[in-house]
């Protein structure tokens, strides 16, 4: 796994769900150096990481994201994916997987010519009430340098404190391949580049006392885009 | 020759006589009419009138009567020296605020300031004259030079303060695109007489201000909102529009507008710039009102279930409906209400602002005839604010001399070069299409009021006619600087891919060639259906080049559109009110032909049109070949538009057949062509034979037959 490959990865699902029309809006990733040599950040245009801190998570905080553009792609329910990796050289020293649900229940033929925000803002206060969803966001982070009180790897989700240990860094369609395998199956069937892995999964990296607690586990199995492991 | 911008003091008697005073003298420049506002203490006061020409620079008149017989005169010589002084101080420092007027520590030039008396009967101890004497007094006061003379009405009129003009550091090359560009972008300095009366006239009546698209229609309902509260400080006023996206833009402007004007921030209490429907936390003018009332508004979704694709105007329709029914008198909730793109609101949203608006009805509205995206057609004013108990059109618009205007045309069109528009209006209208017209305005004078001569025929209902654009109707720098066969251009191609690919050449050209920068491209998706998976094609083939690009007006109508590094793409709806350099309208095919067919030609006119310099029209598919013979016919023509002018009833019938179409009529026409088809495949296969049909089918059939025979006569 290296950052040009990476990047293309990214890309690649990014328009994959644009142009099959599964997504509202998307972005192509940019490699960012990060001030050391062959240290980069592939990430989306601007990335404002304290904007995507999503502390809160917040209506507000969704719709700076939207205004913003912090995004790699914008789903037609208004859910956002965010996909970020740090590398040096070859070796992802970071990444951040984000998938922020929007809060507001609509679906992408409601917006006729209005953007998400103009379509949210223009619903009245019963309609909001009604159509206000409890999903929490899920956010992947990874750190090879992360504190010894935390996980290496870990799941952030329901409360900004949370760091539910996952057993190491994962593959760009690990990450989307368990976003669309189980909230959109249908999406996944559609497009099998979201679940496809050409690439063996990175090594795991968990520490003793986390891996006899609940966590996320994987086996690192390549699998084809039928889905058969090779 | 001399413009005459009437503003909010029209209506003195001495105004008149002092206009018919100076309006033969030989010069050129402007007398506006209480215009500028000066601070005077802590008041806003004003100016009763000033007079800048470059033949005898700036004269600032103090209109007053005579000293009432009995007063003392010592006393009245005194007060009226003050007042002067008081105005030649406020005049003054206004003006010394702008460097590009100086000397060192001064003004450039001298501001004279005299009193405009009824008549001279005395000596008097202040500079003073009347009817009969002020053309030889500004006679005597010496010019200034033409540079000057400028920068002082960019100065008076606050246009430097609209756009900060782009440094363009990087151009080495005078002779590049982007050179050419800062040439351009120099030149826009000053309102021409047309906007400065948009701008400035006050009728204390309703108004209706027409422009093409890049007249400057939002600038001057800006101008005139801050001038108006500037003048009218306890007015609530409201700033009305649909596009989201223009709520910053409006609130920009006149906040420096307002700088200008009173040194200060408005009163936004009073002056509101509102959405026209509004969200749940926004305040809005639908909102408001119905909130004023008692009534609880409609929300989006409630007013589409309700109305479908009508929500809006069916949402005026009710709350009106609920605020003058029986006999109910609906509060008074402005003393004036500007509205922007008029053209994208229902009739019920016009008369329910007319219900709540004082009694002046100050309602100024304005509109791009051509730029209709929606259902709403702009009707004429009887139409649009109804007729009164007596059966008379509630609100009529006339342009008296000698008085401000209530109706103003903004003929000059500072966007787009004179080809671009002429093409535009060529496509829109479907001058050139094989198939015919596609709609026409039932006004004729309309062609003229937007800039148009009459080069050959009349024009006029049912007559041939061929029209040009005037000269005057477009500023002299495009054909200075640019060249017709590089404004507009056309390209075909096999594949979106290919497509995709020559675009990205281009800008790549642009930027390595040509110095332009990526924020000087916009590239435009008139098919909403289809824009995602072309915006994909596009990111890709500009990817492979080296250049980022960015899909907006999606998110949110706050994002903003055009970023220094990467090249904005949007869908038709995000791109109005913006405009770029070079524009690309990509997929142009979609907008040939088929239903709705009305929409979509507007549409090819708003992406044309929001080219500041450079048009690329694009597209794969069949329809390209027709559009760019279209394009060729206008360019073979030399420019002019050679058509025969429908009669009414013809107008009529366009706006019948291309109308748009709700989803349900789309759907079951879309089935019904299913069905037709199959049954001609059937005949055709000999699955089905003519005479099995039955008689009343096959008298359709008949029909159809004769209507195609006559098709190709």
């Amino acid at each position: 796994m290296n950052s040009v490959g990476t990047c293309k990865t990214i890309d690649d699902i990014a328009m994959a769900l644009l142009s099959s029309g599964h997504a509202i809006n998307a972005t192509l990733h940019t490699s960012v150096s990060l001030g050391e040599p062959y240290y980069v950040r592939v990430t989306w245009p601007n990335n404002q990481f304290t904007l995507t801190d999503y502390v809160a998570a917040s209506y507000d905080e969704y719709l700076a994201l939207l205004r913003e553009r912090q995004f790699s792609v914008i789903l037609n329910d208004g859910a956002i994916l965010q996909i970020s990796y740090d590398f040096r050289r070859d070796t992802v020293e970071a990444h951040r997987l984000a998938f922020i649900p929007c809060p507001i229940e609509f679906t992408q033929d409601e917006l006729d010519d209005l953007t998400i925000e103009d379509f949210l803002a223009v619903l009245g206060e019963e309609e909001i009430q009604s159509r206000l969803r409890s999903r929490p966001y899920l956010r992947f982070d990874y750190n090879r340098r992360a504190p010894e009180t935390e996980p290496f790897s870990h799941l952030q989700t329901c409360y900004s404190e949370s760091r539910i240990p996952v057993c190491g860094p994962l593959l760009v369609q690990q990450f989307t391949g368990f976003i669309f395998k189980n909230f959109y199956p249908g999406i996944a069937r559609d497009l099998p580049l979201l679940t496809a892995l050409t690439e063996e999964p990175l090594a795991h990296n968990i520490r003793d006392e986390q891996r006899s607690e609940l966590h996320f586990h994987f086996h690192r199995v390549v699998r084809s885009l039928q889905g058969q492991a090779i | 020759m001399l413009d005459i911008a009437y503003g909010s003091v029209a209506q003195r008697p001495q105004v008149q006589q002092l206009v018919e005073a100076l309006r033969r003298l030989p010069v050129t420049g402007t007398l506006y009419i209480g215009y500028p506002v000066l601070r005077i203490g802590d008041e806003q006061v004003p100016s009763d009138a000033l007079l800048t020409t470059q033949e005898h620079g700036v004269v600032l008149f103090d209109l007053a009567p005579l000293r009432t017989p009995g007063a003392d005169r010592t006393q009245w010589l005194a007060e009226t020296t003050e007042r002067q002084d008081d105005r030649y101080r406020a005049l003054y420092n206004k003006l010394l605020a702008n460097r590009e007027l100086t000397n060192r520590r001064d003004l450039a030039f001298k501001v004279n300031v005299v009193t405009f008396l009824p008549t001279i009967d005395d000596d008097y101890t202040f500079e003073a004259t009347d009817a009969d004497h002020v053309a030889g007094y500004v006679a005597t006061l010496p010019p200034i030079g033409e540079d000057l003379f400028r920068r002082l009405n960019a100065a008076i009129q606050r246009t430097r303060n609209i756009k900060p003009v782009r440094r363009r550091e990087n151009v080495k090359n005078e002779n590049s695109r982007a050179g050419v560009l800062k040439r351009i972008e120099a030149e826009i300095a000053n309102l021409d007489q047309w906007q400065k009366a948009g701008a400035i006239e006050f009728p204390n009546a309703p108004q209706r201000i027409r422009g093409l698209a890049g007249s400057g229609k939002t600038i001057v309902l800006a101008l005139k909102a801050a001038y108006l509260h500037a003048t009218n400080p306890d007015w609530r006023i409201g700033v009305t529009f649909q596009s989201r996206a223009l709520y910053q833009q409006f609130e920009d402007l006149i906040r420096r507008f307002s700088y200008d004007t009173i040194d200060d921030e408005p009163d936004w209490t009073k002056l509101q710039v509102l959405h026209a429907w509004g969200g749940r936390a926004d305040a809005a003018v639908y909102r408001n009102i119905a909130v004023s009332h008692g009534k609880e508004p409609r929300d989006y979704a409630t007013a589409k279930r309700l109305w479908g694709s009508n929500a809006f105007e069916g949402a005026c329709a009710e709350l009106l409906e609920a605020i003058t029914s029986n006999g109910a008198t609906p509060q008074t909730m402005y003393e004036a209400l500007l509205i922007d793109e008029a053209q994208d609101f229902p009739i019920s949203f016009f008369r329910l602002v007319y219900a709540v608006t004082e009694q002046h009805k100050r309602i100024i509205w304005a509109y791009d005839e051509l730029q209709n995206l929606g259902e709403y057609a702009m009707a004429p004013p009887a139409e649009l604010f109804g007729l009164d108990e007596n059966g008379q059109p509630r609100v009529e618009l006339r342009n008296e001399e000698n008085s401000p205007k209530q109706d103003i045309v903004l003929p000059v069109c500072y966007r787009n070069t004179p080809w671009a528009l002429t093409i535009a209006h060529a496509l829109g209208f479907g001058i050139y299409r094989p198939q015919g017209l596609v709609q026409m305005f039932a006004e004729t004078q309309l062609w003229r009021d937007v800039g148009y001569e009459v080069q050959d025929g009349e024009l006029e209902l049912g007559h041939h006619v061929a029209l040009k654009r005037n000269t005057n109707a477009s500023p002299s720098y495009f054909a200075a600087l640019l060249q017709p066969e590089d404004a507009v251009v056309c390209a075909a191609f096999n594949r979106p891919l290919d497509e995709a690919r020559w675009i990205a050449n281009e800008i790549r050209r642009g930027i390595d060639e040509d110095e332009l920068l990526p924020r000087d491209f916009l590239i435009i998706l008139p098919n909403v259906v289809t824009a995602k998976s072309e915006s994909s094609i596009i990111m890709k083939a500009l990817d492979a080049v080296g250049i980022r690009s960015h899909l907006a007006g999606v998110n949110s109508s706050r994002d903003v559109l055009f970023m220094d590094d990467s090249v904005a793409m949007t869908q038709i709806y995000r791109a109005k009110g913006n405009e770029a350099p070079m524009v690309f309208v990509s997929n142009a095919g979609y907008c040939l032909d088929g239903f709705a067919l009305g929409r979509k030609r507007n549409t090819l006119f708003t992406a044309i049109t929001r080219s500041n310099a450079w048009v690329r029209i694009t597209g794969t598919g069949e329809q390209m070949s027709q559009l760019i013979a279209e394009i060729e016919s206008v360019k073979r023509h030399h420019y002019r538009l050679d058509f025969g002018y429908p009669t009414a009833e013809q107008i009529q019938h366009l706006q019948v057949i291309h109308r748009d179409r709700d989803d349900k009529e789309l759907e079951k026409i879309g089935k019904n062509l299913d069905s037709f088809k199959a049954v001609l495949e059937d005949l055709q296969s000999g699955n089905m034979l003519l005479e099995q049909l039955p008689p009343e089918t096959r008298k359709l059939v008949d029909a159809l037959t004769a209507m195609l025979g006559k098709t190709d006569e």
